[in-house]
């Protein structure tokens, strides 16, 4: 009982290192080569987890090499464009100038229905609305509308938006968190004066709280417990 | 260059290098358990015991050690050939006590191949 206990904190403890090691986007939008590490690291690991008698350098060797090849890998493909191409291939046009590139949609084995479900999953019904459609290389699908199509911006309809910053939060749970307090340059003389006006005795009352250095607040009050 | 490539490099360095130095090690500890047991196994008269447990200290130390790069499997069928071979030494036939022995060389052999770097163990 001991030893599997042991063995799955140590490959736990690997794993979570090397994803992190390799960055946030390994757990976002993923390039052929990275989707492959990934399941190739999962699948390495469970090996000598599931199996006692197999060294667990057996799960971890591969691991390592995994993540020091990936990172290797994706190092000379920032800065060689052909090795890029290589490793990760072109984004492919699949729309241009609101017509099917029939001949691009055959080569990525596409078919129709495959695209125009793709199109309808990011919302995009009206085939006449789009403007060009490109297949990313992570198998994404980006679409661009025609001009008269696209959302109207502030611009466009010639309106000063509330200036909005990133919102922090800065009461989470009834915690403060004096870091992002101070982030969005304000204190906790401000913090509370804020809390009175909102009706709040402390922090204790707040379930969650935001803001942003432009003076925009998110607040919710804690309810009482049931 | 990044902090993350760096450790990239060194473990891309690091792995072969660990692997060279634990090939010597299994080697080192195989050729001397082999070595007893050879020597127990020329020996044509009465079977030479103390080689045997000479062989079967070596391997005791070296459990561990071949437990981190060979299937457990593996190490403890070395073991057990050798308190076998022990066994039939102390009470059985000459013949089986040598069958015994051989059987314990191959089991040394096996493991002594089992991190080399040839083609069969890569494919």
């Amino acid at each position: 009982m001991l030893v599997p206990f042991i063995r799955t904190l140590i490959l736990y403890l690997v794993i979570v290192a090397v994803l992190r090691l390799m960055g946030k986007r390994q757990v976002g939008e993923l390039q052929p080569g990275e989707l492959v590490i990934t399941i190739l690291v999962s699948a390495v690991a469970s090996v000598p987890l599931q199996d006692v008698e197999i060294p667990l350098l057996h799960g971890i060797v591969p691991i390592l090499t995994l993540m020091a090849a990936e990172v290797l890998i994706s190092c000379i493909s920032r800065r060689h464009i052909a090795f890029r191409r290589l490793m990760s291939g072109n984004p492919v046009p699949v729309i241009r100038d609101g017509a099917f590139l029939q001949s691009s949609i055959r080569k990525l084995r596409l078919s129709i229905d495959d695209l125009l479900a793709v199109l309808r999953l990011g919302g995009y019904f009206d085939l006449r609305e789009i403007d060009s459609a490109v297949v990313e290389t992570n198998g994404q699908l980006s679409v661009q509308l025609k001009r008269g199509c696209r959302p109207a911006t502030a611009g466009d309809l010639g309106v000063k938006p509330t200036p909005a910053g990133p919102f922090c939060t800065i009461i989470s749970d009834g915690r403060v968190i004096s870091a992002n307090l101070a982030s969005i340059g304000r204190d906790e003389r401000w913090l509370d004066e804020l809390l009175r006006a909102r009706g709040a005795q402390s922090a204790q009352d707040v379930f969650y709280l935001s803001g942003d250095a432009y003076g925009n607040i998110v607040f919710a009050a804690r309810e009482e417990a049931r | 260059m990044n902090a993350r490539l760096i450790a990239a490099c060194l473990i891309l360095l690091a792995l072969p290098l660990g692997g060279i130095v634990c090939r010597a090690q299994t080697c080192a500890h195989c050729d001397e358990a082999l070595t007893h047991v050879d020597r127990a196994a020329a020996h044509d008269g009465a079977p030479l015991l103390a080689e045997i447990d000479e062989a079967l200290a070596v391997w005791h130390r070296s459990e561990t050690f071949f437990c981190c790069i060979v299937t457990h499997e593996e190490v403890d069928s070395v073991r057990l050939a050798l308190e076998r071979a022990r066994a039939l030494g102390e009470n059985g036939e000459l013949a089986e006590y040598h069958e015994a022995l051989a059987e314990a060389r191959g089991c040394i052999l096996i493991v002594r191949a089992f991190d080399a770097p040839t083609l069969r163990n890569i494919f």
